[in-house]
């Protein structure tokens, strides 16, 4: 590597408090005692933020006690818990050395002891600040300074020890069984967090509770329960990491032939788990599902504009503003187009959802077309404002009394009827004249006309275009101008790429995504409002696209799930979404600015010289910067 | 394409003010009384717009989360300005003087920490890395101060305490002036005063402008460049803060997500006047307080569009799209919107 091939974003090494010579005690247990302070800190910070007295009553694993000679389930560990314990393991972690000596033992129990008596110290002397009569009055200005939260701190201020001592141990495994380890942790915490989801899932695919209570017990895992799932994907992972190289070995020696057939039979494997997936899903998981699609689809749009473009554009949510709206005045009964039909009857929309749905797509790619035309000069930060300030004009204007006879002012526009799709019509018509039809996609049409499952293939349909659309334009001749323009438009120009045709046309199709999406949600809705259209939108959208990977089509779907679908299903989290979704963004830059999914350009636009495959460089690596390839390496071979 | 609209946006500009002077719906008192809204309002644009400008000036990045330094300063301010009031000391007039200093101080110094701890934590890491990575942690941060202060101290607005000395106004010929009004844009002239001067004629600042210029030249100087960063973030974040009081006493409330619209202006007002220019957020801000003020009766009412306040924030973003699209450069500004990575 050269001195002038620096990466550009140097993937902050966690800073080694010592070095090897270094061996007087005070000097390595310092930085220990330090990190303890922080750790208890941003401890008592998560509490009065509300983050962990919300979190209270998710239980992970119960154990079942007795008590008055009932067996009660008490929560062996809760959210909270786990939350404190993540914090002082990541803190410990960062500062152990590869191989930690008796010292640095010390030092992190330490330092899991220092993070312990902070925050039993808050408990202690929270409760005493806040009971001061008339004087100061804690609750008053930290208005999560509950006696439930110093009960939920207290019950667990003193387990943070147990956490450093865990991440003392971990440096001792290889890391190919780490890597394990780690997944087993993560489905255990996954599964016991939203176990209450599992047992409505089980409930809905009929499975009695009776088979599943050695698994689940109340809204949490057993102890046994929690040990098999652990143990079964510790072992997954490790099987799947230890026999993929042999087996894509294997496959590269078949003839190509082969290997488009078993892909092709990959992808019809995945499209029959997807159009059976809201079967088994239940009504309210494809609700949460159909949230998803929704945002996959925006952010297949955001992801040509900013991810290939490299334009960063913040009013993203204004071409999902109008297509809704394009949507809303097309079909609602209520629009100022709506008109008595010619036999009499009740006002319709002047059209119905499938003949509106080329004019919302056709409106957004004319605005977006229309935003970038002004904006064709500006770069980076500049085009961020601006197109911020056109997704607030856009708003502004559909909350107008000037707009208000069109648009509804902040009332909305209402009744928009919901999608009618005409193949799902055919499985009711079946359904009437007594024919079985036993493909699930008729089933779901057979469950009730605005089934929630029945939006999920529309959205899956638009989803899959969209995706196909995306996959087929990155390695074309307009993804690679794109990409060109993104690493440096001066020498995108000089080589030919038409700047203003390239840029104009990420703009559109960006746009054509999120007005398709915007078309879907307004049906969806039925009723649509100025506030849904807020910033917040496109931030969401930007923050998924940057969690998956810039640039990245897997990564959208991965980052959607995660940022969309997951506080979905916590509802307690609703508050806490956007402030997650900030550190996230923070953390995301500093600490992997790729993404959980990168694109193969972008990891090797960051790391230049890692050869690693992605899952390698999650692993935060406990040495300082010189060994950081070597370690890398290290894992790699292993 | 260009010229054609432009004229059509001097036409409309032509039109409007043409309709409603001739029409006489408004007297030379309402017009006066719209300007001296406009110039309170746009000082306190003026001064976010200051740490949006000394940032982009010596580090090229959009500081987006300005406007919650800002909210913080107001935020802080409001408990201190809430304790002296429950012990009573706003209440006689060398109290409420010192109240005031007392409250600005805690807001500065709040705000102040928070845009450094910003400079530390979120933006120092990223000094090397590509344009939109600090941005996009700047977006990041400023969500998770929004949300930080709405859990730590609930989401709900919380309502200044009145200080009397404050209230009313006095006629300055037939057109009444909010006392407030004055205070604040006496206190945010004063204050840029002082930061121009401090800019042009200390050390600190002839280094701070040294910074801006080379980077890597001024550490060949001799000047701690890290250093000079940090002062920037806490000249910008105690000017936010003083902005944050001022708005306080204007609106008399605070709530965690006060500072993203008035961030949004400033930066606004900051391209106005030519970004990285000191006495350009100056002249950016009162110029975009004005027309905010002015605009919706003066450009919109004569269009014939009924309720024309409501969209006086798309007349503000309306401005920074013709702005940088007609003079990237601002009005006072070097060109710097384009072209230059």
């Amino acid at each position: 590597m050269s001195a002038d091939s620096v990466p550009p974003v140097p993937p902050v090494p966690p800073v080694s408090p010592t070095t090897p010579t270094d061996a007087r005690p005070m000097a390595i247990l310092t930085p220990y005692g330090r990190r303890g302070l922080i750790v208890g800190a941003v401890i008592v910070f998560l509490g009065l933020v509300g983050l962990l007295e919300a979190f209270s009553t998710r239980s992970i694993i119960n154990v079942l006690r007795t008590e008055d000679g009932k067996a009660v389930a008490v929560t062996l560990l809760s959210l909270p818990e786990l939350l404190a314990l993540i914090v002082a393991f990541v803190a410990v972690r960062g500062l152990l050395p590869a191989r930690p000596r008796p010292l640095d033992a010390i030092g992190a129990v330490g330092c899991g002891a220092v993070a312990s008596a902070v925050t039993a110290a808050f408990v202690r002397l929270g409760p005493a600040l806040g009971a001061g009569g008339d004087g100061f009055q804690l609750r008053e200005v930290f208005i999560h300074a509950t006696p439930d939260l110093f009960e939920v701190l207290g019950s667990f201020a003193w387990h943070l020890p147990l956490a450093a001592l865990a991440a003392v141990a971990v440096t001792f495994v290889r890391p190919d069984v780490r890597r394990a380890l780690a997944a087993g942790a993560i489905a255990v915490a996954l599964v016991g967090v939203l176990s209450d989801h599992v047992t409505i899932l089980l409930d809905h695919n009929g499975v009695p509770r009776a088979s599943t209570a050695w698994f689940l017990r109340g809204k949490s895992l057993t102890v046994a329960g929690a040990a098999t799932l652990f143990g079964c994907v510790a072992a997954l992972r490790w099987l799947g990491a230890r026999y993929r190289p042999v087996v894509d070995r294997r496959l590269a020696t078949r003839p190509a032939h082969d290997r488009r057939w078993l892909r092709r039979a990959g992808i019809a494997l995945a499209g029959v788990a997807l159009i059976a997936l809201p079967r088994f899903a239940g009504s309210y998981h494809s609700e949460v599902l159909n949230q998803v699609g929704l945002f996959v689809l925006m952010g297949l749009g955001l992801n040509i504009v900013v991810g290939f473009a490299g334009m960063l554009d913040l009013g993203y949510v204004a071409f999902f503003a109008l297509g809704a709206y394009t949507m809303g005045v097309l079909t609602s009964p209520e629009s100022f187009l709506a008109a008595v039909p010619a036999g009499g009857g009740p006002p319709v929309g002047p059209v119905g959802f499938w003949l509106a749905l080329p004019v919302c797509i056709v409106v957004a790619v004319i605005a977006g077309t229309l935003l970038g035309v002004p904006v064709l000069s500006l770069r980076g930060d500049y085009l961020a404002i601006v197109t911020l300030g056109f997704g607030e004009i856009i708003r502004v204007l559909a909350l107008s009394e000037w707009l208000k006879p069109f648009l509804g002012g902040s009332l909305g526009l209402k009744r928009i009827p919901p999608i009618k799709v005409p193949w799902l019509a055919v499985g009711e018509g079946c359904a009437a004249r007594g024919i079985d039809v036993p493909l699930c996609i008729y089933r779901a049409a057979i469950d009730g006309p605005d089934k929630p499952q029945k939006l999920f293939y529309i959205l899956l349909a638009g989803c899959v275009v969209a995706a196909f659309v995306a996959l087929r334009l990155k390695d074309s001749r307009h993804g690679r101008a794109w990409m060109a323009l993104r690493e440096d438009e001066d020498v995108a120009q000089a080589m030919g790429v038409d700047l203003v045709r390239t840029k104009l046309m990420a703009f559109a199709i960006g746009a054509a995504f999120s007005g398709l999406s915007g078309a879907i949600f307004a049906p969806k809705l039925v009723s649509i409002f100025p506030h849904s259209f807020n910033l917040l939108i496109s931030i969401n959208i930007l923050a998924l696209i940057i969690v998956g990977g810039m640039g990245s089509i897997p990564g959208v779907i991965v980052g959607a799930l995660a940022l969309v679908g997951l506080p979905e299903l916590l509802r307690e989290f609703a508050e806490y979404r956007l402030w997650a979704y900030g550190i996230v963004l923070v953390a995301m830059m500093l600490y992997r600015p790729e993404g959980m999914i990168p694109s193969t350009a972008t990891l090797r636009e960051l790391r230049p010289d890692d050869d690693a495959p992605a899952g390698d460089a999650a692993i935060p690596s406990p040495a300082g910067p010189g060994t950081v390839t070597a370690v890398a390496g290290a894992e790699a071979r292993a | 394409m260009r010229w054609l609209t432009a004229i059509a946006v001097v036409g409309v500009l032509i039109y409007g003010p043409f309709q409603i002077l001739s029409s006489g719906k408004y007297g030379a008192e309402n017009w006066i009384a719209f300007v001296i809204f406009g110039l309170s309002q746009g000082s306190l644009y003026a001064l976010i717009a200051l740490g949006y400008t000394l940032v982009y000036g010596i580090l090229r990045m959009i500081n987006f989360a300005h406007g919650e330094v800002f909210m913080s300063g107001a935020y802080i301010g409001f408990f201190a300005a809430d304790a002296l009031n429950r012990s009573g000391r706003l209440d006689s007039v060398g109290g409420a003087l010192f109240g005031l200093v007392i409250i600005t101080l805690v807001a500065v110094a709040g705000s102040t920490t928070i845009a450094v701890l910003l400079e530390r934590i979120a933006y120092r890491p990223l000094r090397r890395a590509p344009r939109l990575v600090p941005l996009i942690t700047a977006i990041g941060a400023s969500l998770f101060l929004q949300y930080t202060f709405s859990g730590l101290f609930g989401s709900g607005l919380r309502t200044y305490p009145t200080i009397d000395l404050l209230k009313g106004s006095f006629k300055l010929g037939s057109v009444p002036i909010l006392k407030v009004h004055v205070l604040v844009f006496v206190a945010a002239v004063g204050l840029m005063t002082l930061l121009y001067l401090f800019v042009q004629r200390t050390r600190a600042g002839r280094a701070m402008r040294a910074v801006s210029e080379d980077k890597d030249t001024a550490a060949l100087m001799g000047i701690n460049v890290d250093g000079v960063i940090v002062q920037t973030f806490m000249l910008g974040g105690a000017l936010a803060g003083v902005a944050g009081v001022l708005h306080a006493l204007i609106y008399g409330q605070v709530v965690f997500n006060m500072g993203f619209q008035p961030g949004l202006k400033a930066f606004t007002a900051a391209v106005l006047g030519g970004i990285g220019n000191v006495p350009g957020a100056m002249l950016g801000g009162l110029f975009l307080g004005v027309v905010e003020s002015l605009g919706p009766a003066l450009f919109l009412e004569g269009l014939g569009i009924p309720a024309p306040h409501q969209l006086k924030d798309a007349i503000a973003f309306s401005l920074l799209v013709l702005v940088l699209v007609f003079r990237p450069t601002g009005i006072l500004g070097e060109r710097v919107a384009e072209k230059r990575a």
